[in-house]
């Protein structure tokens, strides 16, 4: 049984740590599969709102879904559909054109997941995402992350608190509160981030780290 | 206006993982995701897939952002 198949079936039981973990495994190829639609629509959003519905599937039918890394090929399918249904409620299907739809999803026959509630599937209860090559796992790597730290560390203090917030509590405060808790206006906090980040992807290359080679 | 036009404020503005909800239930992007060009928007996912992926790399749960909010909306946090 695969990773992404033994999470799930815990998470249609109701575990929550079962569907954290499966979150990080499947996070990272969903937002993938989106590159797509990137113009047309809140990619992170999406990818959120995805996530979100795959919970309150797994506790409906999820346990329907039949087949090798079957929660994954949904979602992915799932996404597909949340950003088009999107990107239409937007008007912005002439961005869509443009970029072409076609991602690494390619999943069929999903007729209605993505609506309200997200309960839907192939008639069968398969994914019906045939064909899609599923990635393996992220690999959490600690000397990778000593070196992130290291590179942190040397950043100028305002900089290095305004991308410290942003990494400990972006997920649940805005950037307005995030910038009042380390005495800045928002502009600036987000200058001081701009600023952080090219300097941390200085020294990670610096380091043989190459920001864009090394993170998965 | 091309992705290097807009100023990288703007689009670090959009990178955050924080999500509003409108009165639907629906999220929402920061307000500076509707001043975006398409290319802008080629962009900011670039950033948005390096900073999931450093959070992934610092947490030692290989949780991003995202994932962490996601969790504190299943907790009603």
């Amino acid at each position: 049984m695969t990773t992404v198949n033994e999470l799930f079936a815990r998470v249609c039981l109701g575990d929550e740590a079962a569907f954290e973990r499966w979150m990080v495994v499947v996070e990272p190829q969903l937002r993938r599969s989106l590159a797509p639609w990137a113009r047309a629509v809140d990619v992170e959003g999406v990818v959120q709102e995805t996530l979100l519905r795959m919970w309150i599937y797994a506790g409906d039918r999820g346990d329907a879904l039949e087949g090798t890394d079957a929660s994954l090929r949904f979602a992915l399918g799932m996404a597909r559909n949340v950003a088009r249904n999107e990107a239409r409620r937007l008007g912005r299907e002439v961005a869509l054109a443009e970029g072409g739809e076609e991602g690494a999803g390619g999943a069929r026959g999903l007729g209605g997941a993505g609506t309200a509630g997200g309960a839907a599937g192939g008639a069968d209860g398969s994914s019906g995402a045939g064909g899609m090559q599923v990635e393996p796992p992220p690999v959490h790597d600690p000397a990778l992350r000593r070196i992130i730290l290291g590179c942190i560390e040397l950043l100028p203090a305002r900089p290095r608190a305004a991308l410290q917030a942003r990494i400990d509590r972006g997920h649940e405060e805005d950037d307005r509160d995030l910038a009042a808790s380390v005495g800045m206006k928002r502009n600036t906090f987000l200058q001081n981030i701009v600023r952080a980040r090219r300097a941390l992807e200085a020294c990670l290359e610096s380091n043989g780290a190459p920001l864009d080679e090394v993170l998965p | 206006m091309s992705g290097r036009d807009v100023s990288e404020e703007v689009q670090e503005a959009v990178v955050t993982p924080w999500r509003e909800r409108d009165r639907a239930g629906r999220l929402v992007p920061p307000p500076e995701w509707w001043d975006l060009s398409a290319e802008a928007l080629d962009e900011v996912y670039r950033r948005q897939l390096r900073a999931r992926a450093m959070e992934r790399a610092l947490d030692a749960r290989g949780r991003s952002g995202t994932v962490k909010a996601v969790m504190a909306r299943l907790r009603g946090e």
